[in-house]
């Protein structure tokens, strides 16, 4: 006996001993069966619904590209500062020149005057 | 199957290349780094700094280190003024210091003319009596704008 009429066989068998059960058996079967499936919606409406995981997975890459994106700007602004104070350090003017308000307001009055 | 694998690998490959990387030496913005952690050419070149070292913020230790990698390329007057100055520029308030790049930004878009105006200024300006760099201070002081004392605070 091949595989297939092999299950065939047991499946007449159980269909056979299912008609056989008395009423009560079914229906508590019924019963249990509807209450199994209930449990699996239950468990299933949140973690197994279709449209999470790959929710899940765009949300995981969206914080990871934010997450690179903002580390590189971090760093393509630091670097910006970095050629900015290391002209200005080396400039024939001292800091004090750009820092000192006093100049900035001399500047002013004598270009004014 | 294969058109998944295909798929996989190309992002994988996207997000290698945007990813910051791991191993990089110099610290990343956030994190710091140990005096001891830097080569000896490093210390040499950020030895006006050493004993600050440890109280500044991983994304101002990685502007230092960011210069100092740049200090090669300088003139040696250059490198002389730059070790001169790098400790009075760090003690500045954070304000100050945004303001003088601004200034200095200001200055670097002027002709070569007015750029000498401008130091002939500054000389004479060293000149003139304590007095009246106290009044020009006070006077600058009480016509600066609110937003010029709340300016943002950088590196």
């Amino acid at each position: 006996m091949n595989k297939a009429n092999w299950l065939t066989t047991i499946r007449q068998h159980l269909d056979q001993g299912l008609e056989q059960l008395p009423q009560e058996r079914s229906q508590q079967l019924f019963a249990i069966r509807q209450q199994a499936l209930a449990n699996h919606r239950q468990q299933g409406t949140w973690l197994q619904q279709t449209w999470l995981r790959p929710a899940l997975a765009t949300l995981a890459l969206a914080l990871l590209v934010g997450g690179s994106l903002t580390y590189w700007q971090d760093q393509g602004d630091i670097s910006e500062v970095a050629t900015l104070d290391s002209e200005l350090l080396v400039d024939d003017l001292p800091p004090d020149a750009f820092t000192d308000p006093g100049f900035r307001t001399w500047l002013k009055e004598s270009s004014e005057g | 199957m294969a058109k998944r694998i295909i798929r996989g690998l190309i992002l994988s490959g996207a997000l290698l290349a945007i990813l910051p990387p791991v191993s990089a030496a110099p610290p990343s913005p956030g994190s710091q780094s140990s005096w001891a952690s830097l080569n000896t050419e490093q210390q040499r070149i950020l030895a006006p700094l050493a004993e600050h070292w440890g109280t500044m913020d991983g994304a101002r230790q990685k502007k230092w280190l960011d210069i100092a990698q740049r200090y090669p390329q300088l003139s040696p007057i250059e490198q002389a003024r730059l070790q001169e100055r790098m400790r009075e520029w760090h003690n500045l308030p954070p304000e100050d210091r945004v303001r003088g790049r601004e200034q200095y930004q200001e200055y670097k878009r002027l002709p070569p003319e007015k750029k000498d105006e401008v130091k002939a200024k500054w000389e004479r300006y060293q000149q003139l009596p304590e007095e009246e760099k106290l009044r020009l201070k006070q006077k600058s002081e009480a016509q600066s704008a609110p937003s010029d004392k709340n300016m943002g605070a950088k590196q």
